[in-house]
This record gives structure tokens, sequence and C-alpha cells, in this order.
């Protein structure tokens, strides 16, 4: 299946524990193949499948309780 | 040390900072092990995902344990460094002073004050990586190995407090520091994390302030200690004796002693709670000796510095400890002990 990345800018994260609570909830969207997210830079790059639209991703953030807007795709 | 002072610090922390988001791994590690437990059929028939609050109890508990176990391990390894490094009292006080300036940097930036609130401690990939692997793990002992798995992921208040253990005087206080910050985090993180059942955004900005300022005031009295073991002239102590006028007053300190066979013998009880009495005078130009008196004495006074004289002495339990201090000139001479919590003075005229 092909796939892309989204890139997310993530407001409201403190500490590590905060990126990695969103790598969580962003892996745990079925689709997500990964998701790394930089403390130091708030952003969050996910690999996903085709299939997996940018709101599914985003509504992971705002699950984990912080903000995103979508920056790159 | 402040109990009340570490215990609320925990209590707001348990709200705003990383035990949120911790809080939040452990509600992700739950459901996730929910599923693959309906997935695989193991759930009772009609059990789906739902479940009591008990039945978290258990995941919760092994977190929360695992989390006291690991971090009252920390706070007794950094209590003992911090007491090794006062063995040298020159030495502790600059570690003081470092610690206490690095917790008002942590508290400012938890504050959220510009220019400091983007101070933060990121864990190397490998420490992060255990982390999640713990969160995706479907064993038993899962939310107690991801409690363990906190201390590698430290936000600033929690470093703050890693601080305050390692200047606490000894393994056993830094222990009991950790621990009650700790069991401070357990009610606010039961009520977020275990009985809302969902993540909870740790952007509280009117708790994060008070606990910023919180943490401030720990880095202050941290710094007023290192002052006084370093023998500064400008301590807490010694501004709020000037506005008072207090130093100024003969009667307030102890008269000196009449000299024994040409010496005078300054007898000072050093006890677990401070210096009695805690101002004592001296004649300048005569031989001195100090008594220090103990008696079931079980703090960091034991560890008693004259940091002018560049002298320290350890002090048994019980029992009375001579030093020479010679000839003496006018001045104020300051007793601490080596962690600067417990100070006196010598006034020699």
């Amino acid at each position: 299946m092909p796939q892309r990345a989204i890139e997310i800018d993530i407001a409201g994260m403190h500490c590590a524990s905060c990126s990695i609570l969103v790598d969580d909830c962003v892996e745990d969207v079925p689709g997500v193949l990964s998701s790394r997210t930089n403390l130091k830079s708030g952003r969050c790059v996910a690999v996903v499948n085709e299939s997996v639209t940018d709101d599914q991703v985003l509504a992971a953030v705002v699950e984990a309780g912080y903000t995103g807007l979508v920056v790159g795709v | 040390m402040n109990w009340l002072a570490i215990f609320g610090a925990g209590l707001l922390a348990g709200a705003t900072t990383c035990a949120v988001a911790q809080g939040g791994l452990l509600v992700g590690l739950i459901n996730r092990q929910k599923r693959a437990a309906d997935e695989a059929g193991v759930g009772e028939v009609g059990a789906g995902t739902k479940s009591s609050v008990a039945d978290d109890l258990v995941p919760v508990g092994g977190f929360l344990v695992g989390k006291l176990v690991i971090l009252v391990v920390a706070g007794v390894l950094l209590g003992a460094l911090g007491s090794y490094f006062a063995l040298d009292a020159r030495i502790g006080g600059f570690a003081q002073l470092l610690a206490a300036a690095v917790m008002i940097m942590l508290g400012l930036g938890a504050a959220g004050v510009a220019g400091f609130r983007d101070i933060q401690f990121t864990p190397p990939e490998s420490w992060t990586k255990v982390v999640r692997k713990s969160t995706r793990s479907q064993s038993a002992f899962a939310p107690f190995l991801l409690g363990l798995a906190t201390v590698l992921i430290p936000c600033g208040v929690t470093i703050s407090i890693m601080l305050l253990a390692a200047t606490a005087g000894s393994a056993a206080a830094g222990g009991a520091v950790m621990g009650v910050f700790v069991l401070g985090t357990v009610p606010m993180f039961a009520a977020y994390g275990l009985l809302a059942q969902r993540y909870v955004s740790p952007d509280n900005r009117v708790m994060s302030v008070v606990l910023g300022v919180v943490i401030v005031l720990m880095g202050l009295v941290t710094l007023n200690a290192s002052l006084t073991a370093l023998g500064s002239p400008v301590t807490a102590q010694t501004v709020a004796a000037s506005m008072t006028g207090s130093r100024s007053a003969p009667a307030s300190a102890v008269p000196a002693p009449a000299p024994e066979n040409g010496v005078q013998v300054l007898r000072i009880d050093a006890l677990s709670g401070g210096y009695s009495p805690q101002m004592i005078s001296a004649k300048a130009g005569v031989p001195t000796k100090v008594v220090f008196h103990t008696d079931h004495t079980r703090s960091c006074i034991v560890d008693t510095v004259f940091p002018s004289l560049g002298k320290q002495v350890v002090l048994p339990d019980s029992g009375d400890t001579e030093i020479d201090l010679g000839i003496l000139a006018a001045g104020e001479i300051p007793i601490s002990c080596s962690m600067g919590m417990y100070s006196g003075t010598i006034t020699v005229s």
C-alpha cells in the first residue's frame, strides 16, 4: 500500500512524556506505521498508509491533550 | 526540610506536569491490554471493553508503586551523592549553589516565564524507546515496568525535586524527599488518570504558575542554605537580623564566658533542630575553644563547619566535642551544618 508522511506542529508539550504520549496516541490510529515527535522542535512526523487522513492523525493529537497544525504532507 | 511544601509540589505536579502525560501513557497501556484481551477472547462473556474503576486499580497501583520505588531509589542515591560532596563544605556549598540556580530556572520555566520555558530535558532516544516499549507491552507487569521507566523521562519539576533530594543531607532524607513528592502526585493522578479514563492535557496554566512559584521558592531556600554553608555574610538570616536590629542588640547573644586557665570555652548544644545558643559572644585576643554538646542528634548538624576558618568537624550523635579555634580576631564567625540548613554565629569583640 502506498505510504506518505504527515508533519504536524504541536503546541502544549512540556517534557519527554508529552512527546511519547503524542507518538503513542498517533500510532494507535489504524494505518499509522510510525510516529516520531521531537520535543525541541515540537514537530511530529507520522508515516501513514494513503488511506489515513490528516484529520485522523490530528484527532489523535487532540485526544492526547494537545493542539496540532498540519504543516507538511 | 519542608515536607508539606514538597507534598504540595507533588499535588500540583500530579495535575500539571509529566505526571499527567505519564497518566496518559498508562491509560493507553491499559486500553491496549483490554483490547488485546477482548480480541483474544480472554475477557468474560459480555465484558467487552467496559470495566469498573476497581479493575483499573491494579494497573494504576502497579504503575504508582513502580514510580515510587524507582524515584525513592533515585532519591537515596542522590542524597548519598550530595552528602558525599558535602564532606568538603566548600565543594558541597558550591554544588548546592548550582542546584539552587537550576531549580530556580526550572521553576521559572514551569511558571511559563519567557526565556525559561524552553528549558527542557530531552532524554536520549534509547531511553524513550524503553518507555515506548513498556506502553506496548502485554505483560501483567507492564504498568509496574512503565512506572519504573518514568525515571528516564523526568520533567523540569521532577528534576528540581531530584536536586532537592541531592541537597537533603543524607541518603535517607533524599529518598524521603522523592517519596513524599511521588505520594503528593497520587491524588491528582488518580483523579485525572484513573477516574477520568481519558487523556488530559497538562496545559493547566494556573496550576503551572503556582507550581513554578513553589519550585522557585524551594530553589531560593536551597540558595540560602548554600550561602550559609559557604559562610556568606549575606543570607536570609543576616538580612532579617539587620532589618529587625536583633544582631546589634547585645542581649541577643549569649555573653562571652570567663576564661578557664586562660582559655575561653564556648559551649554550644548541637541539637537535631539547630544550635543553642544560636549567637554567642567571645573576646578577641584570647585562646578560644568551642565544645559542641550533642544528645541523640540526628541531622546534618553533626557535620558542622566554620566556613570562614576553614574548619569542619563530624560530631558524634551524643557526647562533647572540643574544637580549638586559636586566638580570634574581632569579627563574626559563622557556624553552619554542612548543608547550610542550620546556622549560628560567634561574635568576637
